[in-house]
């Protein structure tokens, strides 16, 4: 087997450097070049993947530090393959709309992406818990220089933010996993789990937060986000989209791949307060989006409400939470992606972000209206495009497990159409604002190649909203081990209250909880 | 006794060479040609233990062995030579525009390396505080270098002064412990040692020598002053070469004579290792003074690796090594990298990238490995020392360390933030020099290297450090 995944992730990363050292005029070719390469190779993973399957696929194990157990150990399964796809797709997108919005040292900025993308794709990818923490912080380096040096006006400290707020939350994580290694003696993320789930729960409650003070952050979960509107809003375009399209999806991918299999009694334990935050983080953000006036801060705002569904819908448990949040993931990364990009597109003609500056722009630039409006659609989850179908699932999924904080995101979600519709308004329609009046005749309408930049995401609402099926099946199997482990777990954990004298009281909720298709699966596996 | 000297033929070698250079130095003047000389001898004292390390004990009196060689102490020679081989490029470039650069240096810095091999190599206290010494007072004189320099005048005096009440303590400890067990050399000691309260007052004044040399809290205070006034090639040497003399010296020292009384000095070693990354994480981030801000980064530094130390473990004692000579190279580097774009303060920085981008480059490495980032060499340094001490049951030192580490993270965001984010306040003439260049940048590529492939060193320093505790 060739080593795919490998070169997905070191392909970019010495191309970059390669960039890095190519005159100016060429850069951006040989960028571009190397995410259609990195494109073609998701593209062979895509196709020569076996959901069925059970385990991780496309493996590769090689000694790496060997005094310390420490491998360099790679393989995926659905989850990470969808995040990989979707880190493929948007990196070349990325790269167009740079093209000439960006001036200033563009070999460098088209470096630090192709190597932003191959740290991201090792963090997909990595099955060793130091090979996943190095890409983890590696990421950290290029996205800091991508805020510092082609940001805003206020890009330093939105860069220290970022990298401060998420370095902090990791170095936690990486103390627990060392705790892990001094009881597991491997970093192994398929072997850890034998060993934690045999930890006692207050010891299991504890690594659980570190993992989650990591994860945390990146989602972002209130209240660590405030570095996330920071951080997109001095961004550049590209690093926004990568920031809101990819970055945001690893805390969310961390708790599929770390908190819930390491700490699943923790998880169930805790769960109450995820979940209070989870409600909370969809109501409050949306609220907070609605008051802005900045459009990327109003997106990036409108992503930790989003998350927030995500984050209840994976802590759910249910089968069919975990679809919904898994959806939410990949919808939001297509969504706010082609939002950002959107914003992008005007800012490069209007050079302002300024709500208030817009208006009427379905005169001048009715294509580019089209595009925003099926955008718009799509992130209010219209049904028909793609999110509906996983703010649903995730939604239906949760309900059993948490009914209020389902309860607190579903007016979230109202919220959200509220605040979408009324950017749309004052930024499309009405009265032409200042801005616009004055470009109002020479302002371009939508061109070849930004054409190129937004069918594709076009294409994926449209698609995904009428057969998310495509996309589900992906991850099925995962899906359902998660599911099923969460099931036993709240079994065993109900146990020591079946012996109370009121069981029925008790056995009732668990049978709604988890189903009653996953607990008869685990029920036998447990014979076996 | 034949068999003493082929042991300790590295040893000789220096030895011998030292007074060749000063021969050399005195009929000829000519520094640029002991420079090459002294070059030539450390790597001629290291062949021996590259061709055939062998272990075992040397000048063997009645007392004990003097020296005592192991693979541990072999490797962190090795690394100890290379650390002053490397040393020898940032010479030239400062003291020839400063007019002082004359043969003197190359023979002080060959003894101060001699004296580190003494120490690292000891069994014995008498040889223990003969290398201490030697190593140390070189030091002194190079600190005070730049004689017409008031500044480097005080540093010298300074680090004399401070030096010597160390030694002084220390010297009062060792005697200490000598009348506690009549025992001088260390496997005499290790037998004979029995806990009662003297023993305890004797162990803190001799590990205060150490202590100092490490610049540990609460010995640092003389840190940023002496790195300050110091010409900056001692500087560089002071940040790299005792620190890995030192620790070896230490952990020797704890894993030999004192190893019986390791619950006693793993917490309060813990609590100065914790106090250390605390002090220099944070005042770090006050400097204005690029050497003074290295200083409370090494304050800093040191505390990590004493970490590893702390955990009283083969995997600390390969951590601490593997850390130590790792930090090293970074400094070496830090240093070269601010001699070539000719910065002092923090200001000078601004604008870096585009003024010199291949050398904000270079620092930038630096920077982020003295943070700790992956994929760079600093991170596995920190993560052995970190994974030790969690083994030996102190995580709450790694909480610390962690955290610090996140402390310590912005002052090298800050900065990458002058060269990388600011605009330059003028822009710098000249070329700077093409060798300085070329090192600061190899050293650079060698901590990425380091980083992707931990094993090129980490297999050694592990291999050479089991069995020591």
């Amino acid at each position: 087997m060739l080593p795919i995944l490998s070169a997905l992730i070191f392909i970019p990363v010495f191309g970059g450097v390669a960039t890095l050292l190519t005159p100016a005029k060429f850069a951006k070719w040989l960028a571009l070049g190397l995410s259609l390469v990195s494109l073609a190779l998701a593209g062979a993973l895509l196709a020569n993947f076996h959901p069925a399957m059970p385990g991780y696929q496309f493996t590769e194990n090689r000694a790496w530090l060997p005094a310390l157990n420490i491998n360099y150990h790679l393989g995926i399964d659905g989850i990470s393959l969808a995040l990989i796809a979707l880190t493929a797709l948007l990196t070349p997108l990325c790269i167009l709309t740079s093209w000439h919005s960006v001036s200033k040292n563009q070999p460098g900025f088209m470096a630090a992406l192709l190597i932003l993308q191959g740290a991201v794709v090792g963090v997909f990818s990595a099955l060793d818990f130091i090979l996943f923490y190095v890409f983890w912080e590696a990421m950290l380096i290029p996205m800091f220089l991508l805020i510092g040096i082609w940001g805003g006006e206020n890009r330093v400290y939105a860069a220290l933010k970022f990298f401060l707020y998420t370095f902090v939350g990791s170095v936690l994580m990486l103390v627990a996993g060392l705790y892990i290694y001094a009881h597991a003696h491997t970093f192994d993320i398929t072997q850890i789990p034998i060993t934690t789930m045999a930890l006692p729960l207050l010891t299991q409650q504890f690594l659980f937060w570190a993992f989650f003070a990591a994860f945390a952050v990146k989602v972002p979960m209130f209240p660590f986000h405030t570095w996330l509107p920071d951080a997109h809003v001095q961004a550049p375009t590209a690093g926004s989209v990568i920031l809101a399209g990819v970055l945001l999806k690893l805390g969310t991918y961390g708790f599929l791949r770390f908190s819930l299999p390491f700490f699943p009694e923790a998880a169930l334990t805790l769960s109450p307060y995820i979940f209070a935050l989870s409600g909370f983080a969809v109501v409050y953000a949306a609220l907070v989006a609605y008051a802005q006036t900045d459009i990327k801060k109003l997106i990036a705002y409108s992503s930790v409400s989003h998350m927030g569904l995500v984050t209840l819908g994976i802590f759910a448990g249910t089968e069919a939470a975990l679809h919904g949040g898994l959806l939410v993931m990949l919808n939001h990364g297509i969504v706010s992606a082609g939002l950002f990009l959107a914003v992008g597109s005007i800012y490069e003609r209007l050079h302002t972000r300024e709500l208030k500056n817009f208006g009427g722009l379905v005169v001048p630039m009715p294509r580019y209206a089209f595009v925003v409006m099926v955008l718009t659609l799509a992130a209010v989850a219209l049904p028909g495009t793609n999110s509906f179908v996983g703010e649903f699932l995730a939604l239906a999924g949760a309900w059993p497990v948490a009914p209020w904080a389902t309860a607190a995101a579903t007016t979230g979600a109202v919220f959200g159409a509220l605040y979408m519709l009324w950017l749309y308004r004052k930024m499309v329609f009405g009265t032409p604002g200042p801005n616009v009046q004055k470009h109002l005749k020479e302002l371009p309408d939508i061109g070849a190649r930004e054409w190129v930049i937004f069918t594709p995401l076009l294409v994926l609402i449209v698609v995904l909203g009428v057969y998310p099926a495509l996309a589900m099946n992906l991850w099925a199997q995962p899906v359902k081990v998660l599911s099923e482990l969460s099931a036993t777990t709240i079994q065993k954990h109900a146990i020591p209250a079946v012996a109370a004298p009121s069981p029925t009281i008790v056995v009732s909720p668990t049978v709604v909880v988890s189903g009653t298709a996953p607990v008869s699966t685990t029920v036998t596996e447990g014979h076996k | 006794m034949p068999a003493d000297l082929i042991l300790a033929a590295p040893l000789c070698i220096l030895a011998a060479s030292i007074l060749v250079l000063l021969l050399v130095g005195a009929f000829t003047n000519n520094a640029k040609m002991v420079s090459g000389l002294t070059a030539i001898a450390f790597v001629a004292s290291a062949l021996p233990w590259l061709s055939h390390p062998q272990s075992g004990a040397v000048f063997v009196t009645q007392s004990g062995a003097l020296l005592s060689l192991s693979p541990f102490s072999i490797l962190a020679s090795l690394l100890t030579l290379g650390v002053a081989l490397l040393s020898l490029p940032l010479a030239s470039p400062f003291f020839v525009p400063a007019r002082a650069h004359k043969p003197e240096y190359y023979v002080l810095l060959a003894l101060c390396t001699l004296g580190a091999l003494i120490l690292i190599n000891s069994s014995h206290f008498v040889s223990f505080y003969l290398g201490l010494e030697l190593m140390s007072f070189p030091l002194y004189i190079l600190a005070a270098f730049l004689r017409k320099d008031p500044h480097s005048s005080e540093a010298g005096l300074k680090y004399f002064v401070l030096g010597s009440l160390a030694s002084g303590l220390m010297l009062y400890g060792i005697s200490l412990l000598y009348a506690q067990t009549g025992h001088l050399g260390f496997a005499g000691i290790a037998t004979a040692l029995a806990y009662n309260p003297l023993v305890l007052v004797a162990m803190a004044l001799t590990l205060v020598g150490l202590i100092f040399k490490l610049s540990t809290v609460p010995f640092h205070m003389w840190t940023p002053d002496v790195y300050q006034g110091s010409p900056l090639p001692v500087t560089a040497v002071m940040a790299s070469l005792p620190k890995l003399a030192a620790t070896v010296a230490l952990v020797r020292l704890l894993a030999g004579p004192f190893a019986a009384l390791a619950t006693t000095w793993q917490p309060a070693l813990a609590v100065l290792a914790a106090l250390g990354m605390l002090a220099g994480s944070t005042l770090a981030i006050l400097q204005t003074d690029l050497k003074r801000l290295l200083a409370w980064s090494t304050i800093a530094q040191v505390g990590f690796l004493l970490t590893g130390v702390v955990a009283a473990s083969s995997a600390g004692a390969h951590g601490a090594l593997f850390y130590v000579a790792v930090y090293g190279l970074t400094m070496l580097g830090t240093f070269a990298a601010l001699l070539a774009g000719g910065a002092t303060t923090t200001t000078q920085l601004k604008g870096l990238a585009q003024n010199r981008p291949y050398l904000a480059i270079a620092l930038m490495v630096y920077l982020f490995s003295l943070a700790g980032i992956p994929p760079l060499a600093g991170f596995f340094a920190k993560f052995t020392v970190f994974a030790a001490a969690v083994a030996a049951g102190y995580t709450w030192l790694a909480i610390v360390a962690v955290i610090c580490s996140a402390v310590a993270a912005f002052y090298s965001l800050w900065l990458i933030k002058l060269m990388y984010f600011d605009a330059p306040e003028h822009i710098l003439h000249g070329a700077p020099s093409k060798a300085l260049f070329a090192y600061s940048l190899l050293l650079a590529a060698a901590l990425v290297v380091l980083g992707i492939f931990p094993n090129l060193i980490a297999n050694l320093t592990f291999a050479a450090a089991t069995a020591i505790f």
